[in-house]
């Protein structure tokens, strides 16, 4: 038995090391991010329509089958800002920048002639880790720009190549939520602050939710290739209780009091999806690729959260009448999103305009577009987003001859990414909706470079 | 050449370090967030109303003020001055609202802008003249028309003297004087009950003018502004709110037209529902035609005794209501023009 990393003469690793890699690391950490604005510069430029294409080190994310198909390991680091010019009513939505690296890394294999290949993939946003905020169900928010896109994404993968045209890949990626949990203790005197002692403790979990991915890359011959992945659904819940033991003094008198606060909201939801990619290359210098995705956004139960208070005072005999305690707090129940399934159509394209031994210069382009799964919010929740039309440009170099010094080729590219999104009136069924009617649409530009090692 | 190679990879990875080594800042905040301008108000604060001290929520006291209207940081009020040969204040305060016996005939007073939100210096800007006006007059709306003459509705016979009714006069400009366009009242009794608190807007091609008729408030109709046809009384929506006691009757409109962020055009509409434990709740209903209405299930201040609100959008978001407040002075309560604004995070101080 031996085990060789191709090309690479690597021979000190143990069937040890592909047996642990086998069993635990295929496990990826899915972030909005990459959804949202791409992963990789060249997999961004092409408008992310390379299920069927891709071999890079944004393999990993898109298609993990990919990383079997070209041989060679591949290593990239990428960086990328998105500018969110999104709007309401006018008024500008101050929507966060998402900006942050993006590191890939695919490690082809061979054990007795059968080819394997591991993946990585990061997204490290640059500005914080993660991000949760819960909002009133009144306040509108850019339900796709909000929390989502600010999470820190992690993907680690494996790919086998059974067959010469077969190419399989897959794992097991987690994310985590939140679950805090408040507790304070103590006396409330109203005419005394320095008599007034509360001792709070805080408690703060974040408990990993997994999901399958999977890929699989058809090469039926050697100018079409046809892709298929797809991502299980993901929630992430923000759950937060709050439990509150106080003694008010009421003017000498104790007032015992209890208030416990139970809240649960899905923080970020990520759709069941299904991606069916071809790509064909007409002549050598040209590849087309196009991509239909599923996105089972119908299954989005909400994000408006449940909450349920209980306070309990017991106000004693000489302040009876005084304070009128309610019998119960109208608890708060989550509003079902009723989203809609899309399917997101892309296309990419990619022209290589000169080709030798030393250097290729490659241009790319591609548009999706992506109908927007929110559905009017005539009642109560403001969850605002519209369609998104978004065009892609990008541009590659490649240096092909850099030995001694380099084993392999180095890749340079760039991209700029434009999303439109076209405005959108939510109309209010009630007159006298305290948040009313409002425009919403606006524009995102975003733009990004990378740079790759892929050794021979 | 290797050289070049490893000094140009050395550098796109120092640049891309540098890139993701930017400082995580605070979550955005929208500039604005949509309002719709119902929900609740609050009260001004001293610091947006400019006034310091204990009367820092009032706008202008000048004395006895039953009902007014803002328009172009003009304050428009129905009041009169203290008489003086009333008799001696009471040894209690009266809790009965004005005690007009005490003052002289109501007239039309204006005040001009003070400090941030507040006014002073009002001066009478129309007294009963004609016979149907009785001796007073009062409840002013303003309606400036598109060519920007400023068209006073008020009314006349409020002390039960003379025929009464809705009149109107025209100024120029806000700070002009008023001269009436007839010496008739362009709206009479309705059912015999003079119509008090007319509030005038113009809306979809016509005038619409909500009065209050006993206890319910009815709309007329006018295609010029000048000449009204009364329609009955209309509906404000079923009352569901009923932690201050039934509904017994509504009163004093102040209407206002708004265009939403997607275009619609609505009338909206402040009232007065009178509950009956004596309370005033100030409410609000919304018409997309200004005759078929849906209410707002919540009073929108929690101040139980404001009376005569008058709404002024800021803008497509915020929106000020001025009522008539009481203040007590001398053992005399009056009425103190006092205001409210909502939403809440609104901050007027620095206007």
């Amino acid at each position: 038995m031996c085990l060789r990393f191709i090309n690479l003469g690597s021979r000190g690793v143990t069937s040890c090391f592909l047996f642990l890699a086998l069993v635990s690391a295929p496990r990826m950490l899915q972030a909005q991010s990459a959804d949202t604005f791409g992963f990789g510069s060249r997999s961004t430029a092409l408008g992310g329509a390379v299920a069927a294409d891709v071999s890079d080190s944004s393999a990993p994310y898109y298609n993990p089958a990919g990383m079997v198909r070209d041989g060679g390991i591949h290593v990239g680091l990428g960086y990328s800002r998105a500018y969110p010019m999104l709007r309401i009513n006018g008024s500008d939505s101050n929507v966060d920048v998402v900006s942050g690296l993006d590191i890939g890394l695919t490690v082809p294999g061979e054990f007795d002639g059968f080819r394997f290949a591991f993946g990585l993939a990061a997204h490290l946003p640059d500005g914080r880790i993660s991000r949760s905020r819960s909002l009133p169900r009144r306040q509108p928010r850019w339900e796709f720009y909000d929390n989502r896109p600010h999470r820190t994404f992690i993907a680690t993968v494996v790919a086998i190549r059974p067959l010469d045209w077969l190419l399989v890949g897959g794992g097991l990626g987690f994310l985590a939520q939140s679950e805090t949990t408040l507790e304070i203790q103590g006396t409330i005197d109203f005419l005394s602050e320095a008599q007034t002692r509360l001792e709070s403790q805080l408690i703060a979990s974040l408990p990993s939710v997994r999901f399958p991915v999977a890929g699989l890359m058809i090469l039926p011959h050697e100018d079409v290739s046809i892709g298929l992945t797809f991502r299980d659904e993901l929630q992430l819940g923000n759950d937060l209780d709050a439990d509150v033991q106080a003694t008010i003094d009421a003017f000498g008198i104790d007032v015992p009091a209890a208030l416990l606060l139970e809240t649960f909201a899905v923080n970020v939801f990520v759709p069941r999806q299904l991606s069916l990619g071809v790509s064909y290359t007409p002549f050598e210098a040209l590849r087309i690729s196009a991509e239909v995705t599923w996105l089972n956004w119908s299954a989005y139960r909400s994000a408006i959260g449940d909450s349920d208070v209980e306070l309990n005072i017991q106000p004693p005999p000489e302040l009876e009448g005084a304070i009128v305690v309610p019998e119960s707090i109208e608890p708060t129940r989550e509003l079902a999103a009723n989203f809609k399934d899309r399917f997101v159509p892309r296309i990419g394209i990619e022209y290589i305009p000169v080709s030798n031994t030393d250097l290729s210069v490659a241009v790319r382009a591609g548009y999706y577009f992506e109908s927007t799964p929110v559905p009017d919010q005539r009642f109560l929740s403001n969850l605002v987003d519209t369609d998104h039309h978004t065009v892609t440009v990008g541009a590659g170099l490649s240096l092909l001859n850099l030995r001694p010094t380099l084993p392999g080729k180095l890749s340079i590219d760039a991209h700029f990414q434009w999303t439109h999104l076209p405005e959108r009136d939510t109309v209010k069924n009630s007159l006298v909706d305290t948040t009313g009617d409002y425009r919403a649409g606006g524009n995102v530009i975003a733009a990004g470079a990378s740079i790759e090692i892929a050794f021979e | 050449m290797s050289v070049t190679i490893k000094e140009c990879s050395l550098a796109c990875w120092f640049a891309l370090m540098l890139a993701c080594g930017s400082a995580g800042t605070e979550p955005g905040t929208p500039e604005a967030l949509p309002h719709a301008g119902t929900g609740e108000f609050r009260p001004l604060t001293e610091e947006e109303t400019g006034v310091a001290g204990s009367d820092g929520r009032v706008l202008f006291s000048p004395g006895a003020m039953d009902t007014l209207f803002v328009h172009s940081r003009h304050l428009f009020f129905g009041g009169g001055l203290l008489r003086t040969d009333a008799m001696d204040p009471p040894s209690e305060p009266i809790r009965s609202w004005v005690d007009w016996t005490a003052f002289q005939s109501r007239k039309i007073f204006r005040a001009v802008p003070f400090g941030q939100q507040a006014f002073r210096d009002a001066v009478p800007v129309l007294s009963a003249e004609q016979s149907w006006e009785g001796e007073s007059v009062s409840d002013p709306c303003i309606v400036e028309t598109s060519s920007g003459q400023i068209w006073l509705y008020y009314v006349g016979g409020v002390d039960s003297a003379g025929q009464g009714g809705v009149g109107v006069a025209v100024a120029q400009s806000i700070e002009g004087d008023f001269l009436r366009t007839t010496d008739t009242p362009i709206l009479g009794r309705i059912g015999g009950v003079l119509p008090r608190r007319p509030s005038v807007v113009q809306f979809a091609g016509e005038f619409l003018m909500y009065v209050s008729v006993g206890d319910a408030i009815h709309l007329a109709r006018s295609p010029d502004g000048m000449t009204f046809t009364p329609m009955g009384p209309i509906s404000l929506g079923e009352d569901l709110f009923n932690l201050d006691g039934a509904e017994t009757g509504v009163t004093e409109p102040g209407a206002l037209t708004v265009t939403t962020g997607t275009g619609r055009k609505v009338v909206r509409l402040y009232f007065v529902s009178l509950r009956d434990d004596g309370t005033r709740a100030i409410s609000i209903a919304a018409s997309l035609d200004g005759v078929n209405f849906e209410r707002f299930q919540r009073p929108v201040t929690a101040q139980t005794f404001a009376r005569s609100p008058s709404p002024v959008a800021v803008d497509d978001r915020v929106t000020l209501l001025y009522t008539v407040g009481t203040r007590i002075s001398r053992r005399r309560e009056l009425g103190a023009a006092q205001g409210l604004v909502t939403p809440g995070d609104t901050d007027l101080s620095g206007e």
